[in-house]
């Protein structure tokens, strides 16, 4: 059978007016648990999980897929609104989306965070469609070699994480990478700098930091400064994109697809350095740089496309190797297995109308998603003219108990509010929080591939060189981190030879 | 900013040798196996030696104030932290309704001298709301405390 | 005189009402309970098989208890978070645990961790989870006589992938050691859908790893199972041979699914929930549910489930000591 017969076939699965419903169900039910910040599609779809015991397979994958896709949407949301990141996917979006808010361009913002990620979503549905099988051999390929060499690759893009100094950037990063070994080692199962601390034992959590360090910290600074009622530009320039910003946003939501596609597949937190990964790409390639951080387009379009194409390709090694690439996915196991079906490599084969229904629901449900995020923009925008004397209190108790509701652990409240205070004083000393944040997403991952890598070779570095990918990666990395501090040198290097000339 | 910047950057530096002592603690291993010692205190020397190179960075002046100087109202940020700490502290003992009822009340009467009604109406409506959302309707497991819900 | 008799009068009226209240209050506590909302703390996230079992179960414990009852993912501390939340609640049955095989292996891997097995009253042994020894299926072994002699020839050389120290697959892996006299590096990967991944790519040599996970590929033939760790053949594979046919009989590492409550609990209210967990479980078409998310259902009641505990803490923790897991 054909490609577009198969599609045909899954059209006519996703079109049942049952599964056309319970997709509707699970995209709003995504958008509104993206918005809420800490609760995530994990707690909304394990809570939705037994009404699926007694629907049909494809009608549970299509709500449940629904969720996860239309959190990715929502998340967004406070990011630009209040600069509160509810996941970690989304703290690069608060860098220039909530700058475009403060500039009165939260609809613009919003509204190309919602195209760029209906464009993306499309896309990665076309791309699980034609490649699900090979790709999903591709990513068997990512030993722990190959995760180590990519973290690598990752870490070194921090430089474009901050308008400030590069070795305050690098220096963000290794701190985020050492507070990212607090909690069990992930190799030796010891605790390490928990000091007894139950809830440090499984590591900082990202969200309580991110939240503490962007949204409580944002909100303490704006206090500080008593600008009341200042912070927002009340005059809205706009509710969706216009001309200038789609031409701007263009290139950047193509690469955010493609780029985050294929981060997508790799198992991890594949979301948040897909994201990262895009913003770092389109400051490189931007003709004007130093406007990231203070309210570009691109900045939130580029990410926000990425992070949508990654939860496409999060399906790939599930549906093509039965593989659960996050929790989510992993959920999604649970749910077929109740059923009686496995997910695998006969799975495409054995089950076509389940794999095509929901590959065809997913291109309904990107669709649906715009039409019901695009009237929310003004509702959101008309958040903003509340006066921030009344609204900083919401916003507060937004993250809150938007980081109780995680764990239900009233000690991850007090490592949100206490990376608020470092977050503060960090940004008032022109220390940045996203290259620490990018780093403790990766830190866990970066060393435990770094150990397993060594357990295998037994010992022997070469191992990050002997093979192809991990080479390339290894290679790529250096000459990042090499291209990124010499200019930091060579300035130098003008100042003293200005200073000695003098 | 840059007295400010340089403070911040020992802070950092006595943070790295801090962590090198502490790391130190852990088993090292070789590097066949290495045991959860080799990371951090791999982490924490660099950490030691970029702080340092920040801090020549910092004290030539060199780098380029990304921060604007403006005057800070600290009295504020103190009674906003106070009552982000009490509300950690509270949370579990008054229960959730009651502890963010107190605290937005708080925030609003005494942070910004909003007048009594506006305080307990915002704070009513706020706490009735997101506890409608959160416990009622996504079932996250608020503490009840003081009332009996 | 008259007001001594008086005030003992009244104090004699008030012990007796005390002793009364006291001596009918457990009763009275059984009749009426639940009056609550039951909470289920899985000490884990969702997406594993225990979630799921737990998950299966609340829609019919609510309408047989006649009170809501609801999964919450207590996680953190590797699972202890979870575990001793419901050590520290109330002894009044409203807190119920589900775990998997880690809650017995926790205590042994790490010093004072804050609970003991002996802190809770299982009240159902719900069913365990057959695991495999798998190799990827271009690998030169075909059996596991091969595998062992292979191992035995080359020392330190071969890898076996688990989801972390102090896991069951760590144990796993240790226990398959002591029976084999082979030497195996221990690659901990972090999860057991990682270790398959690894098996698959061909980055790690082997591991045990729940049947559940592995299936599809059993069934496509991208890996191939050299021996079931249980006593019995699985039923979905007769074909693979287990430990016990192959001479190895007390590998026997399968998952299980347990339920508790804290110790302490009035006798009835653990009657009460072991009753209705019991025909829960035993119900067909639920047990037909957990049976495809790979689980051999047991439903054991409390006196069967504490016997198997006892049984894999005496079990474990001679691994644990001729190992030095914990030390």
């Amino acid at each position: 059978m054909s490609t577009l017969a198969q599609l045909g076939l899954g059209f006519s699965v996703a079109l049942e007016p049952a599964n056309l419903l319970f997709c509707f169900i699970g995209v709003f039910v995504g958008t509104f648990i993206g918005v809420l910040p800490g609760l995530g599609p994990i707690a909304a779809i394990a809570l939705l999980l037994p009404l699926t015991f007694k629907m049909a397979p494809a009608t549970a994958i299509i709500m449940l897929a629904g969720i996860y896709y239309g959190a990715m949407y929502g998340g967004s949301t406070t990011a630009i609104l209040v600069n509160i990141p509810g996941e970690a996917a989304s703290v690069v979006t608060c860098l220039d989306g909530y700058q475009m808010a403060r500039q009165g361009r939260a609809g613009p913002a919003l509204g190309i965070a919602a195209l760029g990620s209906f464009i993306a979503g499309t896309f990665g549905v076309v791309g699980l469609m034609f490649f699900a099988p090979v790709l999903g051999a591709a990513a068997l390929r990512f030993g722990p070699p190959e995760y180590f060499a990519l973290t690598f690759l990752g870490l070194t893009l921090v430089s474009y994480l901050s308008r400030g100094s590069v070795l305050k950037a690098l220096l963000m990063a290794i701190f985020g990478l050492l507070l990212g070994t607090i909690g069990m080692d992930p190799i030796s199962g010891e605790e390490r700098f928990t000091y007894g601390s139950l809830t440090l034992g499984d590591g900082l959590g990202l969200v309580p930091v991110a939240m503490g360090m962007f949204g409580i910290a944002e909100v303490l600074e704006n206090l500080a400064k008593a600008l009341r009622g200042e912070v927002y530009e009340k005059k809205i320039k706009g509710l969706l994109p216009n001309r200038k910003d789609w031409k701007e946003s263009f290139w950047p939501i193509v690469r955010g697809s493609v780029v985050g596609f294929f981060i997508g597949i790799l198992p991890g937190p594949s979301g948040a350095m897909s994201s990262f990964t895009s913003y770092a790409m389109e400051k490189r390639l931007s003709r004007h740089p130093e406007k990231f951080g203070t309210g570009a387009i691109e900045g939130v379009a580029g990410p926000e496309s990425a992070n949508n194409a990654a939860t496409a390709g999060a399906f790939i090694p599930l549906l093509s190797l039965g593989i659960p690439a996050n929790i989510v996915m992993a959920l999604f196991v649970g749910a077929l297995m109740i059923h009686g079906i496995q997910p695998g490599p006969l799975f495409i084969r054995n089950y076509p109308e389940l794999f095509w229904g929901v590959v065809a629901s997913m291109y309904v449900g990107n669709a649906l998603l715009l039409v019901l995020n695009l009237p929310l923009i003004g509702i959101w925008v008309r958040v903003l003219k509340i006066p921030y004397a009344i609204l900083y209190p919401l916003i507060f108790l937004f993250c809150l108990i938007g980081v109780y509701s995680l764990n239900n652990n009233v000690v991850e409240i007090f490592i949100m509010v206490i990376f608020g205070v470092i977050g503060l004083v960090l940004r008032r000393t022109g220390f940045e929080g996203a290259p620490f944040l990018l780093a403790l997403v990766l830190g866990p991952m970066m060393e435990s591939s770094l150990r397993q890598s060594l357990l295998i070779s037994r010992g022997s570095f070469s191992i990050f060189f002997g093979r192809p990918v991990s080479a390339v990666l290894m290679v790529l990395g250096l000459a990042f981190l090499g291209t990124s501090l010499i200019p930091a040198f060579k300035r130098k290097r003008e100042k003293l030879a200005a200073e000695i000339g003098d | 900013m840059k007295k400010s910047s340089t403070v911040t950057t020992i802070v950092f530096l006595a943070f790295a040798l801090g962590a090198v002592i502490e790391a130190s603690k852990l088993p090292f291993g070789r590097m066949s196996a290495p045991q959860p010692g080799f990371f951090p205190i791999v982490l924490s020397a660099l950490l030691a030696i970029i702080s340092v190179l920040v801090l020549v960075e910092v004290v030539k002046g060199r780098e380029e104030a990304s921060v604007a100087r403006e005057q800070m109202s600290w009295k504020r940020i103190g009674l906003a932290l106070g009552a982000l700490f009490a509300y950690a502290f509270l949370f579990e003992v008054l229960g959730y309704l009651v502890t963010t009822f107190l605290f937005v009340t708080f925030l609003l009467r005494v942070v910004d001298r909003k007048g009594w009604g506006m305080a307990i109406a915002v704070a009513f409506s706020a706490s009735f709301v997101s506890y409608v959302l959160f416990g009622l309707l996504l079932h996250t497991p608020l503490p009840a405390g003081l009332l009996p819900i | 005189m008259h007001r001594l008799y008086k005030r003992y009068g009244i104090a004699s009226a008030l012990g007796l009402v005390i002793l009364a209240v006291t001596f009918f209050l457990p009763v009275a506590d059984g009749a009426e309970y639940p009056a609550k909302t039951i909470q289920i703390i899985n000490p884990f996230p969702p997406g594993a098989t225990t979630d799921l079992i737990a998950r299966l179960l609340t829609d019919k414990l609510s309408s047989l208890l006649g009170q809501a009852v609801v999964v919450v993912n207590k996680t953190g501390g590797g699972g202890a978070v979870g575990i001793r939340a419901v050590k520290d609640a109330p002894a009044d049955g409203y807190t119920v645990l589900v775990v998997p095989p880690p809650f017995a292996l926790i205590p042994l891997a790490r010093k004072g961790i804050g609970y003991a097995v002996s802190d809770f009253t299982p009240i159902n042994f719900t069913g365990n989870n057959p695991a495999v020894m798998v190799v990827k299926s271009d690998a030169p072994w075909q059996t596991l006589e091969q595998f062992v002699a292979d191992a035995k020839k080359n020392p330190g050389k071969f890898t076996f992938g688990t989801p972390g120290t102090g896991t069951s697959g760590h144990f796993g892996l240790e226990l398959f050691k002591m029976e084999t006299g082979t030497d195996l590096i221990h690659v901990p990967m972090g999860g057991e859908a990682p270790v398959a991944a690894a098996i698959l790519g061909g980055n790690i040599h082997t591991s045990i790893i729940a049947l559940g996970t592995v299936r599809a590929h059993l069934e496509a033939g991208t890996l191939r199972a050299l021996a079931v760790t249980a006593k019995k053949r699985s039923r979905a594979f007769p074909d693979i041979p287990t430990v016990v046919e192959k001479g190895y009989p007390s590998i026997d590492v399968s998952p299980w699914f347990i339920f508790l409550v804290r110790a302490n609990t009035p006798p009835a209210i653990v009657d009460k929930l072991a009753k209705a967990f019991k025909e829960v479980v035993g119900d067909k078409d639920i047990a037909a549910k957990i049976e495809k998310a790979g689980v051999t259902v047991e439903n054991g009641g409390p006196d069967e489930a504490a016997k198997f505990l006892a049984q894999e803490h005496k079990k474990w923790s001679e691994v644990a000591r001729v190992a030095k897991i914990g030390q």
